[in-house]
């Protein structure tokens, strides 16, 4: 019907209609006009009128507020045939149609709430503790309560060997040198008591801080830094455990794959051993002493090669077996909260970041469901254009 | 079914309870003529209700009448049950035999078979017009409402119709 071209009606139009309005309502037409008061009284006269049954019926139905109309279509299947169970099934398909439309609204609910929970760093404000089968409670607790406590023997065992390290399962053969770096924000009256139990940890993970440099300065001055040297087989348990000192203000870990240098210089190293067998073997079979210096000479320049690949492939190994941690222990005004204390203005952080997780989440569900939502719209408006035109359609076939 | 005075109209369920009872045998009469079927026309009447019941809170005035949205209710339905069954809307077919009873006056009679004749000249776009405006008696406005048009098209297109019928009614005179 949308498609006919726009049209203005004529004056003589308008007057048309107007007394055709006119005539309906029973007013009487001048003469120009009455001829259309004729035309109203024969189309009432083949006005299609409904049967009383049907009315009687139809009152019922409504005083019942046309409830279960469906079921009772579908029961008076006796009266009327084909035709009332056809307008039945038509309103029984309404839920099923519902239940269509359902079906993107909880898609979208699902994909929300996944986002929400895949998301990293949704959970909760700055990064979360990992977990940890190390040494936990006791040198938490520890950290966390100020007094220095020597911790728990058992709890400070070494943990087993993590997963990701480069003795697990499947990484036989592989040598991978690791770097880490970790800050950990504390209190700034704790940064004293932070660094003793720093060495503990390290000590506990059978690793030995290299370099460090402890600086209890005025509030927001002082920290402190460790260059710490730890069993790579300990690396996960030992960063579990610091970072359980305070607040882990960050944390990187770098890993640089060395097989093929190991390989390379295990490899020269056994050319060059061949090589000082040979030269040994025609050293003493020279009798001529020219030949013999240049052999003893060689020889050196041999021996020297094998101690340099020898030394690489020990710093290596060494590396490999030992990652380099560098650790900072930084002081935090804010960080009261997080180790412990409670106090108004660390609750008042601690919830500006609780609130901005929950604006970041947001966000994030909104750029999600904004284009399925967009999509949607669009797709049910195409629905709607089909829907009309095919009903505009059936009744241009009749 | 009580009949509620106006002033008392305070909730949708009210409203559409004086709108059935002024409203329900003009939509029967609109689809009676645009199925061309009397019992299918009592079927989506009674659908067309049930749907206007259930939908009643989504009426909003500022789109028109609740009349205006009732017959749109039931157009949809009836051309949703034309379209499945491919059925033909034929006017002045099954409908003229059952109401040549009702007048025994020969003039009336007369009169009536000329105006069922002429209809049947009238496309079923055309009829569906007549039958809004002489038998369920809607406004332009409502008309312009339930089509989906604007109220001059509205109009234009049932003056045509108009002037068609009167037209095909005088080639038999």
């Amino acid at each position: 019907m949308r498609r006919h071209e726009r049209h203005e009606m004529t004056e003589e139009a308008r007057q048309e209609l107007a007394a055709v309005d006119a005539a309906i309502s029973g007013e009487a037409a001048n003469g120009e006009h009455a001829p259309l008061q004729e035309l109203v009284r024969a189309l009432r006269g083949v006005r299609p009128q409904p049967s009383g049954e049907f009315l009687a019926a139809l009152d019922a139905r409504a005083a019942r507020g046309f409830r279960r109309a469906g079921q009772e279509h579908a029961r008076d299947s006796s009266r009327g045939g084909t035709a009332r169970a056809g307008v039945a099934r038509g309103a029984t398909q309404k839920p099923r149609r519902r239940a269509l439309l359902a079906l993107p609204a909880l898609g979208l609910a699902v994909a929300v709430v996944l986002l929400a929970i895949l998301l990293p760093g949704t959970g909760g404000p700055g990064p979360q503790p990992r977990a940890t089968n190390a040494p936990s409670k006791a040198v938490f607790g520890a950290a966390q309560a100020g007094p220095a406590v020597a911790p728990d023997r058992a709890a400070l065992q070494p943990a087993p060997a993590p997963t990701a390290g480069p003795s697990a399962p499947g990484e036989q053969a592989r040598q991978v040198e690791r770097t880490s770096t970790l800050d950990v924000g504390v209190a700034p009256g704790n940064v004293q008591a932070t660094a003793q139990r720093v060495f503990t940890l390290v000590n506990a993970f059978s690793g030995y801080v290299r370099q460090s440099n402890v600086n209890s300065g005025p509030s927001g001055q002082g920290g402190a830094t460790f260059d710490v040297r730890l069993p790579s087989s300990n690396l996960a348990a030992a960063i579990a455990s610091l970072s359980h000192l305070g607040h882990v203000r960050s944390e990187n870990d770098t890993t640089n794959d060395v097989t093929e240098q190991v390989s390379s210089l295990q490899r020269s190293v056994g050319d060059q051993r061949a090589q000082r067998a040979s030269l040994l073997r025609q050293l003493s079979q020279a009798n001529d002493p020219q030949r013999a210096a240049a052999l003893k000479a060689e020889l050196n320049a041999v021996e020297a090669r094998i101690s340099q690949r020898e030394g690489q492939l020990r710093a290596l190994r060494t590396r490999v077996d030992y990652t380099r941690l560098a650790l900072a222990v930084t002081p935090e005004v804010t960080a009261g909260a997080s180790t412990g204390d409670l106090t108004p203005s660390a609750a008042a952080h601690d919830a500006g970041k609780i609130l901005s997780a929950a604006l970041a989440v947001l966000v994030i569900a909104a750029a999600a469901v904004l284009p399925i939502a967009a999509v949607a719209i669009a797709g049910w408006s195409a629905v709607s254009l089909t829907r009309r035109r095919l009903r505009e359609q059936a009744l241009d076939a009749s | 079914m009580t009949l509620v005075a106006p002033r008392q109209l305070a909730t949708p369920q009210q409203r559409l309870e004086r709108l059935y009872a002024e409203s329900r045998e003009d939509l029967y009469a609109y689809l009676a003529s645009l199925l061309g079927d009397r019992t299918l026309a009592e079927d989506v009447t009674a659908l067309a209700f049930e749907r206007a019941f259930r939908r009643r809170r989504l009426f909003n005035p500022r789109r028109g009448s609740e009349r205006a949205w009732l017959f749109g209710i039931a157009r949809n339905a009836a051309l949703d049950e034309l379209r499945r069954r491919g059925r033909s809307a034929a006017l002045a077919g099954d409908l003229a035999a059952e109401e040549s009873s009702r007048e025994d006056h020969l003039e009336g009679v007369l009169r009536r078979t000329m105006v069922q004749v002429a209809l049947g000249v009238l496309s079923a776009r055309e009829r569906e017009l007549i039958a809004l405006k002489f038998h369920a008696e809607l406004s332009n406005p409502e008309i312009a409402r339930v089509l989906g048009v604007s109220e001059s098209n509205a109009g234009t297109m049932l003056h045509r119709a108009i002037t068609k019928l009167r037209k095909a009614c005088d080639a038999q005179a």
